[in-house]
């Protein structure tokens, strides 16, 4: 078998990484001796489909090593070979076709030339072949394209294709003749790869005598290619074969594919090119003449171009916006501007868009107004728009038309501040949140939460001192919490709110900045929420519950136990429960800790929805305490729901250290479930315990 | 029984391409009719082509835009045909009208009607390329299923194609559309985490990371499943349930592992995350210059160096994304976006600072292409360069050594071993 290698007397050393089925990479130095490598090609040659890839894996291995150290290759291509002429089964010759398509050379043509005959085994033949880059395996296969017919020759033809075989014209040339309607326009296909002056006038004579419109179609399909390939070193020719495509006997599909051609190669020209075909009534040469402004080279005269434009019904104007837009020169955003006012809205959409890219600080006055007067789609591509318009004065023009125009687009440059975001506006937002209409009031607020700093915050909590409205007064906490909390130092963010707290008098002001505390969370505020929550006044009671219920850890949790269970008044008593129960989940208790603490919380809860709240919160730690407390819910109609949810997600956390008590109530959901994934689930689960 | 078509598959290119080229180009109306209702004759028609596992999702989808119509299906195995048939005249009664559907098991059917403007193919990869250069002779807009390509070749047959018929082509690698792996990107691109240095890609896969050659058994063939064209241009084998698995089979197949169809979980993820990296490096269309294949000792990881000095590690543990830069490190997956530090992330990008593309809908970014003749967020060219990515790690891996790539020429630089790797030959009488 190994005729060559019988004279290889050395032993050869060859440092082997075999990479595992899994792909990550394992070192292993392995010695290959003469002996290992005949072992490894015998153990391929009985490979059949449906038995271990081992042996192939390692003969890869092998062939990788031999060329990666440029050894032993000869030898090893022989030995494959030498497989291929033996009665090895197809699965090994395909198998050793494919390897030979990576390091076959030209001792390998005579023998793939022999499987290439074979019907049985042409396409493996030409897998090895088609990646063998030596003029040996042109010759053969331009051979054997003409001693073969239909399947074979075809995949022949292509792969001469594939190496753009230019000596191979005679064979193209023949092969078109075929009476294989398949056959020829394989030739035809790949003369079309050649590019080449010779093939150019092949197919252009053959498009004049073609035997049918199938025919034609795949010539000119085959001279789009020539053309785009003679391209970067005929352009002329290439121009001239553009030219015989587009002309109007073409199919379409073909004219628009010219066209591009045409584009692209016309130089100066193009855009008269372009002028021309937007006259053209077919839409599809209007639209693809549109698309190709995009093409254009830098320089070109494109306001020409969109001047000379006929009226375009929308879906094209849409596309001319669309290429406009891409090209990104701004000298051209009067046309978007001029689309503004179509009465199409996808027109007027498309409008806006392309300002984005071409606009500037004159177009802050019409966008916003289009932000501002109309609705749907429109609106928010306007405030889009707006809020990415760029250019040095845009900013400032934004500010500018806050102070003079109308509420409407006042409040939609407003918000623009804080999306862009505008830093320098801080001022001019001070201002406007003192407006007379409310929303522009409210849209100050929120954009003063963006860009105001730490150093406003005294204006900012006037403002919320004065605020009127609940929304106003939320929007200024909001904006109060947020600026506090862009003070890096986390102990200082309340300090502002507790140097004004002690002057105030009215317990609804001094409510609504108790709340701000609770979002910051700073630790100096916790023992005014402490002393505010034993206040003798109602309304700052009750801010102080739900600030001690937004703080952001478990501190709060021993104030608000004792108003849950003590408190005479409802509305404390289920705000503060609600507040103990959040803060459980946040607080540093460990798993026991928590349980009690929800257990608690479970006594004194009377509403069901904060009982709910509790076993969902049980459903986060996996303890027996915990599983067994929603056990005892299973019961219970109006939680039952929850408890099961709750125990299914406990069940694989504590199916090792309970099974028993976890079967127990698995069976007792299978059983009583009315939610048949559930059901199936928990069955599941059982199965598994069992 | 829904419509099926009876003809013949073994039919020439040629009559079908002749056939097709009447196809019109779409203008279709540009605004919206009253509550979002477009009309029959404005809508884009879709035809899907290969309705498995992901495809029948798309199918689906498709039948519950407003802006398309599902005019034709098409699989190889008649079972999956018909439940994706079943779904559409379910739809089609459910919303009072009569499904005009037609099944065909030949794809080239589908790219012989006129009506048809755009494709979706939802194919195992070997098919993608063939059916994408075939579908844009005939004037079809595609989308196709990611990964995009089976090899490098394949991806600039398919870019030339596209490009040379004027067609829009979407790449199916939809997290571009997503607002979190855009904001991560524009963050990075803004220099939010400083200068790039480090990125590393995890895709851990239910699939074999690297593909391997297929070793399984011969089974019998389904009666429902024409096996040939199942695998038409990719090497002849007798089939196996494992690679194209019967209806009843509810997960995922495993041709995804098996080289002669597909790059492995590599291409798989892959496809996904190499392209947000690309993204986020500002690499579209383009790629890095070194692959360094693990060697178990100083080089544990597949190893990418771009020309600007960045590194990219392949990880096949975890999932995500994780750029590293000299002022921080953002991390992005589908469930989170983390940043160091946590501020980066709430950071908007400002009106003068760069903007990607934005989409928030990756069928509608490419129905809206289609209408607008511009190139969608996942382009033909961003998706051939983000699973070259995935392809020359294969390579480098497969070669067992470090590989220098010239990713404006798209070939290995004097390495004529290497460079067998861009292509390979496909079962006659199949051609690119």
């Amino acid at each position: 078998m190994f005729r060559n290698l019988k004279s290889i007397f050395k032993v050869i050393f060859i440092s082997c990484i075999f990479l595992s089925l899994t792909g990550s990479a394992t070192a292993e130095e392995i010695e290959v001796t003469l002996n290992a490598i005949q072992k490894t090609i015998a153990a391929v040659e009985k490979y059949d489909y449906g038995q271990s890839r081992e042996d192939l894996v390692n003969f890869s291995e092998l062939v990788r090593m031999a060329s990666n150290q440029n050894k032993l290759l000869p030898e090893i291509e022989d030995a494959m070979l030498n497989l291929l002429e033996s009665d090895a089964t197809f699965a090994t010759k395909q198998f050793i076709c494919k390897e030979l398509s990576l390091i076959g050379t030209q001792a390998s043509v005579k023998t793939l030339n022999k499987l290439l005959m074979d019907e049985k085994t042409a396409d493996i033949a030409l897998y090895a072949l088609e990646r063998i880059p030596d003029p040996e395996v042109d010759k053969v296969l331009r051979k054997a394209a003409g001693k073969t017919k239909g399947r074979v020759k075809i995949g022949i033809i292509n792969t001469l294709g594939q190496r753009k075989d230019f000596a191979s014209m005679k064979v193209f040339k023949k092969a078109i003749k075929d009476n294989d309607p398949i056959v020829s326009e394989a030739a035809i296909a790949a003369v079309g790869k050649l590019g080449t002056i010779e093939a150019a006038d092949l197919l252009t004579k053959q498009l004049a005598k073609a035997s049918s419109e199938d025919q034609k179609i795949s010539i000119m399909d085959a001279l789009l290619n020539t053309a785009n390939e003679m391209r970067s070193e005929d352009e002329q020719l290439a121009n001239s074969l553009y030219q015989g495509l587009y002309e109007k006997d073409k199919p379409l599909n073909v004219r628009t594919a010219a066209l591009r051609g045409l584009i692209v190669t016309l130089g100066d020209d193009a855009s008269l090119m372009i002028k021309q075909a937007v006259q053209e009534e077919d839409l599809a040469i209007k639209s693809t003449a549109i698309a190709l402004i995009r093409e254009l080279p830098e320089g070109a005269d494109v306001a020409d171009v969109i001047a000379a434009m006929p009226v375009l019904e929308p879906g094209l104007e849409v596309q001319l916006l669309a290429a406009i837009m891409d090209r990104g020169e701004k000298k051209h955003a009067d046309a978007a501007r001029k689309s503004l006012n179509s009465n199409d809205e996808a027109v007027r959409i498309a409008a806006l868009k392309a300002l984005i890219v071409l606009g500037d600080a004159k177009d802050v006055t019409t966008i916003a107004d289009k932000a501002a007067n109309t609705t749907g789609p429109e609106k928010e591509t306007a405030r889009e728009a707006l809020y990415r318009l760029s250019g040095p004065k845009v900013d400032d023009t934004i500010l500018a038309e806050i102070v003079i125009t109308d509420v409407k687009v006042k409040r939609e440059l407003i918000r623009s501040v804080g999306h862009r975001p505008i830093p320098t506006a801080t001022k001019t937002m001070l201002s406007t949140a003192k407006d007379d209409d409310r929303n522009v009031r409210t849209e100050s607020l929120k954009s003063l939460g963006v860009i105001a700093q730490p150093e406003s915050l005294p204006s900012l909590i006037d403002l919320l001192v004065s605020a009127e409205t609940s929304a106003e007064i939320k929007e200024a906490q909001k904006t109060v919490s947020l600026v506090s909390q862009k003070i890096e130092d986390k102990s200082a963010q309340s300090d502002a709110i507790l140097m004004v707290l002690p002057g105030l008098e009215d317990p609804k002001v001094y409510g609504s900045l108790l709340e701000v505390l609770g979002g910051i969370g700073s630790p100096k505020s916790l023992p005014v929420l402490q002393k505010s929550i034993k206040s003798k006044k109602a309304e700052i009671r009750l801010s102080a519950i739900r600030a001690s219920s937004d703080w952001p850890n478990g501190d709060p949790m021993t104030d608000l136990l004792p108003v849950a269970q003590k408190s005479k008044d409802e509305t404390e008593r289920i705000l503060a429960l609600r507040g103990y129960i959040g803060l459980v989940k946040k607080s540093e208790l460990d798993d026991a800790g928590k349980v009690a603490a929800y257990k608690s919380a479970f006594d004194l809860a009377e509403q069901i929805n904060e009982k709910r709240q509790i076993l969902s919160g049980l459903s986060e730690i996996e303890t027996i305490a915990s599983l067994e407390m929603m056990g005892e819910q299973l019961d219970n109609p109006d939680l039952k729901a929850e408890a099961e949810v709750g125990i299914m997600s406990l069940r694989r956390g504590l199916a090792e250290s309970h099974p028993q008590k976890l079967k127990i109530l698995l069976k007792k959901i299978v059983e009583t479930t009315e939610d048949e994934r559930i059901r199936s689930r928990a069955k599941d689960t059982l199965d598994q315990l069992n | 029984m829904r419509k099926i078509s009876n003809k013949t598959s073994r039919r020439s290119f040629l009559k079908l391409t002749a056939a097709a080229l009447t196809a019109p180009y779409i203008i279709p109306a540009s605004a919206l009719g009253k509550n979002g209702f477009i009309a029959p004759s404005d809508r884009i028609n879709i035809g899907v082509i290969g309705v498995g596992k992901q495809g029948s999702g798309h199918v689906w989808g498709f039948l519950r835009m407003p802006e398309t119509q599902v005019l034709a299906i098409c699989d190889v195995d008649a079972k999956k045909l018909q439940r994706s048939m079943d779904a559409a005249a379910e739809y089609a009664e459910s919303n009072g009208f009569k499904s005009n559907c037609v099944g065909y098991n030949d794809y080239r059917e589908i790219l012989a009607r006129p009506d048809i403007d755009a494709v979706c193919i939802g194919t195992p990869d070997h098919w993608h390329a063939i059916m994408t250069i075939q579908a844009v002779k005939t004037g079809k807009d595609i989308y196709s299923e990611k990964p995009m390509t089976l090899t490098i070749a394949e991806g600039q047959r398919m870019v030339e194609a596209v490009r040379k018929y004027n067609r829009v082509f979407q790449t199916g690698s939809q997290q571009r559309s997503s607002y979190g792996f855009r904001h991560a990107c524009e963050l990075i691109r803004n220099g939010y985490i400083g200068e790039i240095q480090k990125v590393h890609v995890h895709i851990q896969t239910g699939f074999i990371p690297h593909p391997v050659l297929c070793e399984l058994g011969v089974e019998p063939k389904p009666e429902e499943l024409d096996w040939d064209l199942w695998l038409g241009p990719a090497p002849w084998r007798p089939y196996n349930s494992i690679i194209a698995p019967p209806i009843e089979w509810g997960g995922w197949p495993e041709w995804r592992n098996y080289r002669d169809y597909s790059g492995g979980g590599m291409t798989d993820w892959g496809a996904h995350h190499f392209d947000i990296a690309q993204w986020g490096l500002g690499m579209d269309e383009s790629g890095p210059s070194e692959i360094i294949p693990p060697n178990g000792k100083d080089m544990e990881k597949l190893t990418y160096i771009y020309e600007n000095g960045v590194t990219m590690t392949m990880d096949i543990e975890g999932n995500g994304i994780d750029f590293i830069g000299t002022e921080g490190r953002i991390f992005i997956n589908r469930s989170e976006l983390k940043s160091w530090p946590e501020h980066i992330v709430d950071e908007q990008i400002k009106p003068h600072e760069i903007h990607l593309y934005e989409s928030n809908n990756h069928k509608l970014d490419w129905i809206n292409s289609i209408k607008n003749r511009t190139k969608p967020i996942c382009d033909v060219a961003i998706g051939a360069s983000s699973c070259n990515v995935c392809h020359l790690g294969n390579i480098a891996i497969q070669m067992g050594r470090k590989l220098n790539w010239n990713p404006d020429m798209q070939q290995f630089i004097g390495d004529m071993e290497a460079n067998r790797h861009i292509s390979r030959a496909i079962r006659s009488p199949w051609r690119l």
